[in-house]
């Protein structure tokens, strides 16, 4: 303890001396973020979660980014760390880094920094270190620098899509001398980038601290000081907005949500997030569930017509959110077509006519839901369970404690969400979470086996490369999904940040919290 | 202390796996297996639970799942704070506790002992958490501070975790002096025109202070492991917020230590209610 | 040893208590707790106030004192200490009167010593006069204790007061009591918790003291026994009132209040017993020994709680087994119900030896031994109502439910309970109802020996005198052999037909209780006889 303190005394000691000559008259504030948990490692591939995505952008910069501070839904990419790319084969990318980036050591970043970055060793070999993010760099083969602040990746399959992977967390770059003199755990501990804040100190237990780095390549740093805290208890994290110590505190409870609007002095946000709660149908006979109902197609979407989703959502959401068109969302700019609708709609009528075509006679079906992990997915359930039995159906609730119980079996239904993000088009919703990689098919608690015709759709879909024949095998893949009906998206997610009142800073539609120049004036 | 270990070992590997835990929900399958086979939990279970018994007889504590830091490195830079609160709500339970039921036994059947006893009773059904929050909550909304955080004044929290023994101290302490009053020798005492204020301080506080000394035992056998609720609601970052935060994500070797901790000083605080019994009771030492 | 020279002559009294009334709280069994009380104390003179429990002899202790408690508002009359007007109940000025003027002292005085300090400390506390030396301390607390006749002072002052007897407690009590030399010393039953020996040797102190210092002693009793051994007047006291006093001699011989006779009568009548009939022999023992371990390992210590015990009893015999605590009749009783660790000897039971029995032979012995212990209040589940109590036995042998609950209400109305109470709760009898509750529950299994293990000593005197008259008749109707373990002499020669006296685990006596008590041979009998309290008021010689 004496260490710990000695050394958190040396920092404010060194802080103040630093700072104070440079920042005498330096008026910027000093932003508190008030937060429920942080993972407990900060390298940013390892520590993939919404609570280390939250701190990550603000420490590291990602090699292309997503324009959010103009388009909320990001759809257009803006060069970043990489200053330009061109494919160079249908299996080959090649990056142009930009010069005179500074890691926060004075280091200057090169082409060796991302090659070790996107490296075998971290990503995408046999056992990875950062085994987070190995979906991410799927079909990678060759990361190599090619000169100072040039590189080149090569993948197995033609990815047309390869610039927006690297708007995920494989494209941080990380500084390789400093990661391999201290290691992978004391990197995640005091970890360092490119970007406008420059870690002080990092306890999983208490925040994590970081001031401006007013040496970052993207210009000024809004804030003289980022903290994250962390306040377990929202009532906690409300109390210290409201009593000025916080300027921003994440996850409001969606039902306290509507209070907290007529609360004064302080802003509610709710946006819309890239990431869609659902239910999957377990289609399989197993030995536990020997004549499952579910195999039968007709049920299936019996169930599907039977329930009021737009109803539902708008009850707990309001304007908040919206039910998905599958696999139709706006995220994927020249993809998304606004009247597209689903093909299985709220019928009644039909969802009768399709169960007495059904062989299902009545059996208890089983819905694994993981407790409290999806905001008022819960709320959902219980109306769609009533809606159901309106129409025949016998459904039953099981609330389980964590994912690892949820997943065991026996279940007819099981909860889940995808995420939407990265892929630039519906390749990661549609293929990657339902393909044959997907956990959907592989995993000890899969749901389905692909049919043969949403295989052979997939791997069109996965080989066509200009955008008028993708989108053409994008529509014939989600016709099969909808087809089979192998389950259902409730709603876009939404995430609630409740800020000072006079706060000027949007995060857009992202559950990433940046604090640089884009997103905060 | 081994029953506590084992149970903890067998509980936490049957309330889910932690490699799940560590791995995102949408994993695949591989990236799971890769974290088990890290973990070690791809070994029969009884290799696992004697590894770990071994380990603990080394002085191997293991090392906690998501920094790679020894378990106890980690908790002993958290036990400072839940030291601190513990201690600050055990004196503020016991010099606010005792007083109150002492003064609440001599005025027995007063208005002021129904006010104690209501008091008692109150701060004794009181969850702290509901308490901490309503503190919080008018401490901001009322006077725009901040009660909650590292650096925020260890007064608040301890109140709020103080409250509920602080009840029972009174209500405890209130009714052994009141069965010491009327004990024979107290009588026998004012029989001898030993005067008022020499009979409660030589002849009733003494022994009103032997049944206490059980509580004050169990108060500081619980000192680590009671502050969950209260550390969580003021974001205090002891030992009880850690317990919270490793259970979630299945921390074994972090959850398996606290326990271990815990164990220990609920066994250490009996040994010293036992030694003050010794010191206090001289009916219990031995000729 | 009843000195009655003072008798007539007038001296200055130092306590003069004047229509004393003392009001009971409202919905009490009673207006007045004490009423219209008169009493005067002389200088060398011992007052007894006689009454059973209830009857409010405490509370005029406690009135002189100035220590009621303020529960009881209404005070009324009178209290003057050599001639001064003694202040309000409870006045601050009583500390100056208390221990210098009078002091009192309690019937359990191990109880009336704080546990955590020692005897010193304790005596300490008391004196008002300042000390310069140690040694001069030393020497007043040495000459206190040899006072009241313990010689070992250091090893007693610097003890706590769990580490000396009861005896010696008393001693000390009555020192503390006395360091101030007060003119008046009220004794609340100061011998009734202590057993005979010892009682003897407490009465003839406080006698002694009381010739040496001149002191005033108002002795409260409810047996008259020890009133005859110590009182130079009697004042009995019934429901608050006094309803007769005089000379101590005058009053023994010729009481003139019925109830006055019906004490003296009670106190008289635990003396006497007829001769039972004896039938068949259903136990026998012979040269049993029990010895307890204690220690560990390589220390262990052995303790000899039954030697060589003999004897035998008949069907619709009463044999008592009579000794101090300690004596070893305690565990010889255990040992009888197989409870105990026997060593060796034999145990028959209607010539079988019990000590080899398999389990559900044991289990049928155990329905024919059953015990009534000495504490009716713990030996009854506060939650089972009265009937089922009883019936329980029986049902868990086997009898029905319904058989068994006849059995119980017969056993009721047997020993002299309402119909009614059958569905009530212990809680809801006094002591004595309770003993009757335990001994139809003991006699609900129709057992052949029952064991009453001080089955009466917790009891009042009137209340010990209808249970004793119980266990007889239910012995007339049953004729089962009845083993009765007592201190009590007087108890012991008003039921049993051979008695055995038992000292250190060994028997020093046996044979039939009036030629015991007629001519007892070994001198420890003569002893215990001679130190229980005269009962006799001189009507009957006791051998000395």
């Amino acid at each position: 303890m004496v260490k710990s303190f000695k050394k958190c005394l040396s920092t404010i000691v060194a802080i103040g001396f630093l700072s104070g000559p440079i920042l005498a008259e330096d008026s910027r504030p000093d932003i508190i973020i008030a937060v429920d948990n942080l993972w407990k490692t900060m390298d940013p591939v390892i520590g993939i979660s919404t609570t280390g995505g939250r701190v990550h952008s603000n420490i590291f910069d990602t090699l292309v980014r997503r324009n959010r501070w103009e388009d909320p839904n990001g759809n257009t990419l803006v060069p970043w760390l990489a200053e330009s790319w061109t494919r160079k084969s249908d299996f080959v990318w090649e990056f142009k880094l930009r010069e005179g980036v500074k890691f926060h050591d004075g280091h200057e970043m090169d082409a060796d920094d991302v090659a070790f970055s996107l490296s075998a060793e971290r990503l995408w070999g046999e056992k990875p270190i950062a085994r987070r993010g190995t979906r991410y760099a799927r079909g990678i083969t060759r990361v190599e620098a090619t000169g100072a602040y040039k590189f080149e990746i090569e993948t197995s399959f033609p990815d047309p899509n390869m610039p927006y992977r690297l708007v995920t967390p494989i494209g941080f770059v990380l500084p390789k001398h400093y990661y391999e003199e201290v290691g992978t755990d004391a990197f995640g501990q005091m970890p360092m980038g490119t970007g406008p804040y420059k870690t002080v100190s990092f306890d999983p237990s208490v925040g994590f601290k970081a001031v401006a780095f007013d040496e970052w390549w993207g210009g000024s740093v809004p804030a003289k000081s980022l903290s994250f805290e962390i306040v377990p208890e929202f009532s906690t994290r409300f109390a210290g907005l409201v009593a000025g110590k916080f300027d921003v505190v994440v996850n409001a409870p969606s039902d306290q949500i509507q209070t907290l609007k007529q609360t004064s002095g302080v802003k509610v946000m709710e946006k819309g997030i890239e990431n869609y709660p659902m239910f999957a149908f377990n289609m399989l006979d197993t030995e536990l569930i020997p004549n499952n109902p579910l195999t039968d197609v007709n049920l299936r979407k019996a169930m599907v017509h039977a329930i009021d989703r737009t109803s539902i959502t708008k009850a707990i959401w309001g304007d908040a959110t919206y039910v998905p068109t599958p696999f139709n969302f706006p995220e994927y700019g020249k993809y998304f077509d606004p009247k597209r609708e689903r093909a299985v709609k709220f019928d009644t009528d039909k969802a009768r006519e399709l169960l007495t075509a059904s062989t299902y006679a009545g059996e208890e079906l089983v819905w694994h839901i993981t407790r409290g992990f999806y905001p008022n997915y819960e709320i959902a359930a219980e109306f769609m369970v009533e809606q159901w039995a309106e129409v025949g159906i016998n459904v039953k609730i099981e609330l389980k404690d964590n994912f690892s119980l949820a997943y065991k079996r026996p279940f007819h239904l099981l909860n889940m969400s995808m995420s939407s993000e990265f892929s630039g088009d519906p390749y990661r919703p549609l293929w990657m979470d339902w393909g044959p990689l997907s956990s959907r098919v592989r995993a000890k608690h899969k749901t389905w086996d692909m049919t043969p015709e949403f295989e052979n759709l997939g791997e069109a879909f996965e080989l066509a490369q200009d955008f008028e024949s993708r989108k053409q095998a994008y529509l014939n893949l989600v016709a099969e999904w909808e087809n089979v009906t192998p389950g259902m998206y409730l709603w876009r997610n939404v995430v609630s940040y409740i800020t000072a009142e006079d706060l000027a800073w949007d995060p857009g539609n992202s559950p990433v919290t940046i604090f640089d120049n884009k997103y905060m004036k | 202390m081994l029953i506590a270990v084992s149970l903890v070992f067998i509980f936490i590997r049957f309330s889910g796996d932690p490699a799940a835990a560590l791995a995102p929900p949408d994993a695949s399958q591989e990236v799971i297996d890769q974290y088990t086979e890290m973990l070690g939990l791809d070994k029969p279970l009884w290799l696992q639970y004697t590894n770990y018994l071994k380990g603990l007889i080394q002085g191997e504590f293991g090392y906690s799942l998501h920094t790679g830091r020894a378990v106890e490195d980690i908790f002993l830079e958290r036990l400072p704070f839940t030291l601190n609160l513990g201690i600050t709500a055990f004196f503020i339970s016991l010099f606010c506790g005792v007083p109150l039921g002492f003064y609440a036994a001599l005025n027995r059947g007063s208005n002021l002992d129904r006010v104690v006893m209501g008091f008692s009773v109150f701060a004794f059904a009181m969850p702290n958490f509901l308490f901490g929050l309503l503190m919080i909550l008018i401490a901001a909304l009322w006077f725009n501070a901040y009660l909650g955080g590292e650096a925020a004044n260890v007064l608040f929290p301890a109140m709020t975790l103080g409250l509920a023994s602080m009840g029972s101290f009174a209500r405890f302490s209130r009714s052994s002096l009141l069965e010491v009053i009327n004990a024979p020798y107290m009588y026998a005492a004012e029989a001898r025109g030993i005067l008022f204020h020499r009979r409660m301080l030589f002849h009733a506080l003494p022994n009103a202070a032997i049944p206490l000394v059980t509580l004050i035992g169990l108060s500081l056998g619980g000192l680590i492991a009671g502050s969950v609720v209260t550390e969580q609601v003021f974001a205090w970052p002891g030992v009880g917020q850690l317990l919270v935060r490793s259970v979630a994500t299945r921390d074994l070797a972090m959850v398996q230590f606290i326990v271990l901790s815990v164990s220990f000083t609920m066994v250490t605080a009996n040994l010293l209610v036992d030694l003050l019994y010794l010191f206090i009771d001289p009916r219990i030492r031995v000729d | 040893m009843n000195n009655l020279d003072g008798i007539g002559a007038k001296t200055a009294p130092i306590l003069s208590v004047f229509n004393l009334t003392v009001g009971l709280p409202l919905y009490g069994d009673r207006q007045f707790a004490v009423e219209d009380v008169n009493l005067e104390l002389a200088p060398g003179k011992t007052v007894c106030l006689v009454g059973e429990s209830g009857s409010g002899k405490s509370i005029i202790g406690h009135s002189i004192m100035g220590m009621l408690p303020s529960q009881l508002k209404y005070v009324n009359g009178q209290i003057f200490l050599k001639g001064n007007l003694l202040p309000e109940q409870r006045d601050p000025s009583y500390s100056a009167l208390r221990s210098v003027e009078m002091s009192m002292i309690f019937q359990d005085a191990s109880l009336s010593l704080n546990p955590l300090r020692k005897i010193r400390k304790q005596l300490e506390e008391i004196i008002r006069t300042k000390y310069s030396r140690a040694a001069e301390l030393e020497n007043f607390l040495k000459i206190a204790l040899h006072n009241v006749e313990l010689t070992d002072h250091k090893k007693i002052l610097n003890s706590y007061p769990h580490q000396i007897s009861g005896g010696q407690a008393q001693r000390v009590v009555i020192a503390a009591a006395l360091l101030q030399e007060p003119s008046l010393l009220i004794a609340d039953e100061p011998t009734t918790a202590l057993d005979v020996t010892t009682q003897a040797s407490i009465l003839k102190l406080i006698d002694k003291l009381k010739i040496k210092l001149n002191l005033a002693v108002l002795f409260i009793t409810h047996d008259f026994g020890v009133v005859a051994e110590i009182a130079d007047e009697v004042c009995v006291l019934r429901d608050g009132r006094i309803i007769e006093k005089g000379e101590t001699q005058a009053i023994l011989q010729s009481p003139k209040k019925n109830y006055t006779k019906h004490l003296i009568y009670l106190a008289q009548k635990l003396e006497k017993k007829e001769n039972g009939y004896l039938g068949k022999e259903v136990l026998a023992l012979e040269n049993l020994n029990v010895v307890y371990k204690s220690g560990r390992f390589l220390n262990v210590r052995k303790t000899k709680a039954v030697v060589d015990v003999s004897f035998s009893v008949n069907s619709g015999q009463t044999l008592g087994i009579v000794g101090e605590s300690g004596s070893g009749k305690s565990s010889l009783a255990k040992a009888i119900l197989l409870l105990e660790q026997i060593d060796s000897g034999s145990i028959k039971f209607k010539g079988t030896d019990i000590l080899n029995l398999n389990t559900l032979e044991l289990k049928h012995l155990r329905r024919k031994m059953q015990i009534v212990l000495q504490d009716p209040f713990s030996a009854l589940n506060p939650r089972k109502t009265i009937l089922s109590a009883i019936s329980e036995g029986p049902i868990i042998h086997g009898v029905s439910k319904t058989k068994a609950e006849e059995i119980a209400s017969r056993l009721l109305r047997l020993t002299g309970l309402a119909k009614s109470s059958s569905s009530r709760y212990p809680h809801e009898f006094s002591g004595g109802q309770r003993q009757r509750i335990c001994i139809a529950r003991a006699l609900a299994l129709e057992p052949e020996i029952l064991i009453a293990d001080e089955a009466v000593s917790a009891l009042d005197v009137s209340i010990q005198a209808q249970i004793l008259d119980l266990f007889k008749k239910m012995q007339q109707r049953f004729g089962f052999a009845l083993i009765f373990i007592t201190h009590d002499l007087r108890v012991a020669r008003a039921i049993c037909d051979t008695i055995l006296v038992m000292k250190d685990g060994q028997v020093v006596e046996k044979g039939y209780a009036n030629e015991i008590f007629k001519s007892p041979k070994n001198p420890y009998t003569k002893l215990l006889l001679n130190s229980a309290p005269k009962s006799n008021f001189g009507l009957l010689d006791l051998p000395n």
